[in-house]
Formats: C-alpha cells, structure tokens, sequence
C-alpha cells in the first residue's frame, strides 16, 4: 500500500494560484500537507488532491519542493548545535550549503515557509543559516549585516551592559 | 478608519519591508533555533543590539536553559565555576587574572591546569570567547581544542582544524597528560565514561602541524612557536609534585 501511496501526485497551491506538481511521497515531508492528505484519505483516488499554501510564493515553494526532493535522495546531515563553523559548507553537504547561498529576502521567506509548511529539516538549515552569518562577527559587523539600528539610548546601553556584566567578569 | 474586510493577512513576506532586519521579524520559534545555533556569548551579543532584540531574546528562552533553569540558576553555576577557577586553578598557577592563564607567555603548567579546567566548565564556551576575542586567538583555539579532546562536549565549539592537527599528534606522543585531579562538585558533573582518562601529544607536532593552519597568520604563527618554546622549557623538568593535572613526558 505504501507503494501505491509514493507513487500518486498531488497539487500545491501557491499564494499567486499557481499549481505544482508534486509526489506524495515527497509532500509529505511537511507535516502540514501530512496532515492535510491525511485528514482527506476518503477523497475519490483519480481526483488528484490540491493542497492551498496561501502563505507561501510560487518564487518560495518551488525552492521548498526542490529541497524536498532532493531530502529524498540524499538525506540533510544532522546540524550540530551551537555550529562549529561559520561556514555553512562545514556544517552541512554541499547541496544544501549551496541552496541556502541566497539573499537575506529568500533565507527569510524560506523560512517562513519552513515554519508554516513544519519541514523541520529546511527550518533547521535556514536558522543555521542566519546563525552562521551572525557567529564570529562583533556587534557592529551584525548590526550591518542585518541592517539593525541601534536604538538605544545611552543610559539604556550601560544597563543592558550591567545586565550581561555577570557573565563577562572574570 | 480601516474596516475589517480590507485587513490583508498577517504580513508572510518581506517585500513590503525590504529593509527591516530579518533576525527580528523571525517567529519565535526560529528564533530559538537560531540561538541554539549560536555560543552563549553571541546570543548575549544580540540582546546588546536593539531594543527589539533585547526583549525578543531576554524573555525566557532555551538559551538560558542551557545553563539553568532560570537566569539566576544561570548566574549560580557560573559563580561557582568562577569561584573554582579562581580557588583551584588561578591561585595555584599565581595568575592574577583570567587573561594571564591565557598570554603566551603562560608556561605549560598553566597551560595544562587551564584544559582541565575548561574541559569541565559548564562556561567553556563563555571563557573561549573571551580567550579568542580578548587574547591571542591561536592560543584560544589551541586551548579549546585539547580540551575538545578531553570532553566531546566541548568539540562544537573547537576549530575543526585544531583538533584534526592534533589528533594526527597523538600517536607520536612526547606529551602525555593524566589524571584530572580533584574537581568541585559543579565541575565532577562532566566526568562520563565519554572522557578519555589520559591524551599524548606531540608538543614539536603540534607546531609542524599547526604552521600550515596558521599560515598567512604571521603573528599566530609567531605566538605559538613562542609557547611551543615555553612548553618545551618545561617539559625538560621533572613532572610537577603538586596538586593534578600532572603531565609526564616520555
């Protein structure tokens, strides 16, 4: 039956209303269409199931189904937490350090998506990911990366200094 | 005033807003990932960086329970490892300061007290960013990497090619370092059958093979052929009588 089951496709629906194709198989690794196909087994089998993802761009999802697919054949490594590198090539297969190699726009809404579809594997990549580019930086050098404005008055900054100063004395 | 049937859908995207920094838009349960993938102080660092993130990230979070259950569980257990540093370690190496543990012109007994200590503390990682962003970083890398050696717990947070140099050390070993004497009850909690009793090292190795991984790096290279000097010094004298850690040369 499990057989049977891989074999059959169903529909994403993106945000635009734009319909992917995708194997069962692989759909199912995002818990929410898991759920979705789940909840829906009584559906007559030659009607193909179409699964709406509102939330997500066609841009985003065909990424995600990328990612997913590819999981399939060739298993995502374990992160390792806290990261022993900053270099995300050390910290994962090269595949998946090379699709994660995108602008701070697509990390983020890869991992919206990762969070709303529950695919925790492309959750944990894309985390990674943002925490790699903060690891080994100094304050300013994170602030530029991610574009953060420092808004805090002085005297709120000796506080938060004081705040951390128990684990900075030696 | 807006009516309730023209409300578009909580924002998903960040076209709307290109230029607001992405670490503090993260859903919370991201951002706690992306802390379990940061050392202590880095996800400290980001409380320091705005007001959002302070708030976002100072509420209870899975980073403080890496150290307690809450922050003042926290605080203890790094007051005690503090207490302990400075009790068994400083006082015995008559190092003044955290920071002198760590200059290269630390002699091996220093240096030896110093992995015993950091292969054990729940704050290794708290002390190791502040031997590398303080001190001489090679010296901290070094460090944490024999110490990775000791205790796997500590290997996320050794430099990968650190720890291969000095796995590719052992076995022609002049170096070799027993015993891990006594240990607070704090610091006994890291003693599992996972540790290795004892480590060789080849201190002449460690040089060979570090050169290489500090190459370009002329002052790192010259910092740590200044220790290995100091520690070759050293291992011309008898194995020190006091208190362990005792190191043994062959």
């Amino acid at each position: 039956m499990a057989g049977m089951t891989d074999e059959r496709n169903l529909t994403l629906l993106s945000q635009e209303g734009d319909s992917f194709q995708v194997p069962v198989s692989i759909a199912r690794m995002s818990e929410l269409v898991k759920t979705m196909v789940d909840d829906d087994d009584d559906a007559d089998d030659d009607e193909m199931q179409e699964v709406p993802l509102p939330n997500v761009k066609s841009s985003v999802l065909s990424k995600v189904i990328d990612f997913a697919k590819h999981h399939a054949v060739e298993p995502m490594s374990e992160i390792d937490k806290p990261l022993k590198s900053a270099n995300m090539s050390e910290v994962v297969q090269t595949w998946y350090s090379e699709f994660v190699d995108v602008d701070q726009e697509l990390l983020f809404e890869l991992i919206l998506a990762a969070n709303y579809m529950d695919i925790k594997p492309l959750l944990d990549l894309t985390c990674a990911t943002v925490a790699s580019m903060i690891k080994g930086k100094t304050p300013e050098e994170i602030r530029k990366t991610f574009n953060i404005v420092n808004d805090f008055t002085p005297e709120e900054e000796a506080q938060v200094r004081e705040e951390n100063k128990w684990c900075e004395e030696a | 005033m807006t009516s309730f049937t023209s409300l578009s859908p909580l924002p998903t995207s960040l076209s709307s807003q290109p230029k607001d920094p992405i670490i503090e838009l993260l859903p919370s349960p991201c951002l706690h990932i992306v802390q379990e993938c940061l050392d202590p102080y880095e996800v400290i660092t980001l409380t320091c960086l705005s007001k959002g993130l302070h708030t976002l990230i100072n509420s209870p979070s899975l980073y403080w329970l890496r150290f307690g259950r809450t922050v003042e569980s926290a605080k203890k257990r790094v007051h005690e490892e503090r207490e302990y540093l400075h009790s068994h370690i400083m006082a015995r190496a008559r190092a003044p300061s955290w920071g002198d543990l760590l200059t290269p012109s630390v002699n091996a007994s220093k240096f030896l007290s110093c992995i015993e200590f950091i292969s054990r503390s729940h704050c290794a990682p708290m002390f190791y960013h502040r031997a590398s962003r303080d001190y001489c970083e090679p010296h901290g890398k070094l460090l944490l990497a024999l110490a990775a050696t000791l205790n796997p717990r500590l290997r996320p947070y050794a430099d990968d090619r650190f720890v291969e140099a000095l796995k590719k050390g052992v076995k022609q070993s002049r170096l070799r370092y027993t015993s891990f004497g006594a240990l607070s009850d704090n610091a006994r909690g890291f003693r599992g059958r996972d540790i290795p009793s004892y480590i060789e090292i080849s201190i002449d190795e460690i040089s060979d093979i570090l050169a290489p991984t500090l190459s370009g790096d002329k002052k790192g290279t010259t910092k740590l052929s200044c220790w290995n000097r100091v520690l070759e010094i050293n291992a011309t004298r008898r194995p020190m009588t006091c208190e362990p850690p005792v190191f043994c040369i062959a």
